[in-house]
């Protein structure tokens, strides 16, 4: 555990470079003003809904510039290297990466969720419900969510260069939506395509926080489906940091 | 080393596993409803017998929103009591080689769950597609007056159809809407139903409808402020007014014996 603290400590100090500072405080202004500009317009009537936005907007940055190049930049530098023969494992090392990863973004997220949430409280117009254990609920899927696309991130970084990861799963993601439109709109009598469609990005915590968001009986099957993937694939990220060609002696 | 490295593997790997299995038997669980549908075939018939709307739910087994339906919305006692009281309720599995592909035919469906409410010619009344909760599909439905007097003929074509069928015509003269769930309550009474459509072809004018003010002007038919509504009966060929009823407010509720004066004595 003190390793894992250490770790952690060092990782996050090393996550903060000067272009992710940079892309964080346009991330945190770019994230508020949408909200506060949609919120005055009358398009958000809860808090837990701010939230969603929220989310929408940053997890696209967050895969392409927070996840790019995870691990493959720490092979590249010699940095895992370096960890290696240190008496690091690399599961402590992997698991460490996710969560300064985890850590980064809830503070980037919150900021940008954060701060228009302040500004409607101000303005006496905009009648903003303040439903806190929706958003609650809404915070822990979104985090759900984040974790397991931390964790995709990370299973592709091991086997692939740079940033191309980040790039990897936000296509997967896209390309997943792009079907799903286009099974409900040519091919909604298909049994098989509308199947299908749900398995091809795992979605369940997005699913279960857009049922909290709909107001619908709280979803304990879209959690499972969630919870299983985010597991599964955890599994897959630990197979194959082992399978990471690193020279390290004697590890 | 290894082999702690191999233990994580295997325990988060079989936690996954046997989630995915938890998971897939939460989805597919076949999941049964309060609902007595009655076959699509029969709805039509039980409908002009009893003169009610149909509503139409088109789902498939493989429809996640349509088992959602399922399992929420029709196991909620409202939903349940106001499908079988106010209406007909049947349901159309979009896979039925017969009766799925005739429906999705017939009403275009494009999308699934759709319901649908019909008039018992088979005349769609009004559409939604998509889930709805308990809440939303009694709100979608609630509007019940929506329904009885969408079975009801507009002016003119009360007018032909009682003169082609020899009957009287009858027509519902209010201010505005707002007494329309009350009067529909009371005239959805099988027993007033019978008797009115024994001898009327009824239709309803609402003074706020800018499509109804002209009919209503043309016969100077709005009824004092002191009435809530009132009945007029026109002999359709001559449109004379052979009969007037004025209804006052409180007499909403016990529709039933003020109304003796055009449909007699009804049994107590």
């Amino acid at each position: 555990m003190k390793t894992m603290i250490i770790l952690f400590k060092a990782e996050f100090k090393r996550y903060w470079t000067l272009g992710i500072i940079l892309v964080s405080l346009f991330l945190v202004a770019l994230g508020s003003i949408s909200p506060i500009m949609m919120t005055s317009a009358g398009m958000f009537k809860k808090l837990s809904q701010l939230s969603n936005a929220s989310e929408g907007f940053i997890s696209f940055f967050v895969l392409l510039i927070f996840y790019g190049g995870i691990v493959s930049a720490d092979i590249k530098s010699g940095w895992l290297r370096t960890l290696l023969t240190r008496a690091v494992t690399r599961q402590q090392y992997i698991v460490t990466k996710m969560l300064v990863a985890l850590t980064a973004t809830a503070i980037v997220y919150f900021l940008a969720f954060i701060i228009p949430a302040i500004f409607v409280s101000f303005d006496a117009k905009i009648m903003l419900v303040y439903d806190w254990s929706d958003t609650l609920v809404s915070l822990t899927y979104i985090f759900a969510q984040f974790s397991l696309l931390i964790v995709l991130s990370t299973l592709v970084s091991c086997g692939m260069p740079g940033a191309f990861n980040g790039v990897i799963v936000y296509a997967w993601m896209i390309l997943s939506q792009m079907i799903g439109f286009l099974v409900d709109k040519l091919y909604w009598d298909v049994p098989w395509a509308v199947v299908l469609k749900d398995y091809i990005f795992p979605s369940g915590f997005s699913d279960a926080m857009r049922a909290v968001a709909q107001s619908l009986p709280f979803p304990y099957t879209e959690t499972l489906w969630g919870l299983a993937a985010l597991t599964f694939f955890l599994s897959l990220t630990f197979f194959s940091i082992n399978k990471v060609v690193v020279d390290v002696g004697s590890e | 080393m290894k082999q702690r490295r191999d233990q994580e593997i295997k325990i988060f790997g079989i936690a996954g596993i046997v989630l995915t299995i938890a998971a897939a038997v939460m989805e597919y669980r076949p999941v049964e409803n309060a609902i007595e549908w009655v076959s699509y075939d029969n709805a039509f018939q039980i409908a002009k017998e009893e003169q009610k709307a149909i509503y139409v739910d088109v789902y498939a087994e493989w429809c996640g929103p349509c088992k959602l339906m399922d399992k929420t919305t029709f196991t909620n006692d409202t939903v349940v009591s106001s499908l079988k009281n106010d209406l007909v309720a049947t349901r159309v599995n979009i896979d039925d080689e017969r009766t799925g592909a005739d429906v999705k035919k017939k009403f275009n469906i494009q999308a699934m769950p759709t319901s649908l409410l019909l008039t018992p010619d088979g005349q769609e009344i009004k559409r939604n597609i998509g889930y709805m909760n308990s809440t939303q599909l009694l709100e979608w439905i609630g509007d019940t007056a929506k329904i009885l007097f969408a079975l009801w003929n507009d002016f003119p074509a009360a007018r032909s159809l009682a003169a082609k069928n020899g009957k009287q015509l009858l027509v519902l003269v209010l201010h505005d809407s707002l007494q329309i769930s009350i009067l529909q309550k009371e005239l959805r009474r099988t027993e007033i139903k019978n008797a009115l459509n024994q001898k009327y072809v009824p239709t309803l004018l609402i003074n706020t409808n800018p499509a109804h003010a002209p009919h209503i002007q043309q016969y100077s038919l709005l009824p004092s402020v002191d009435f809530a509504a009132a009945f007029y009966v026109f002999d359709p060929a001559s449109m004379d007014i052979k009969q007037v009823l004025p209804i006052r407010q409180m007499d909403l509720f016990r529709l039933k014996y003020v109304i003796t004066p055009l449909i007699g004595d009804l049994p107590l």
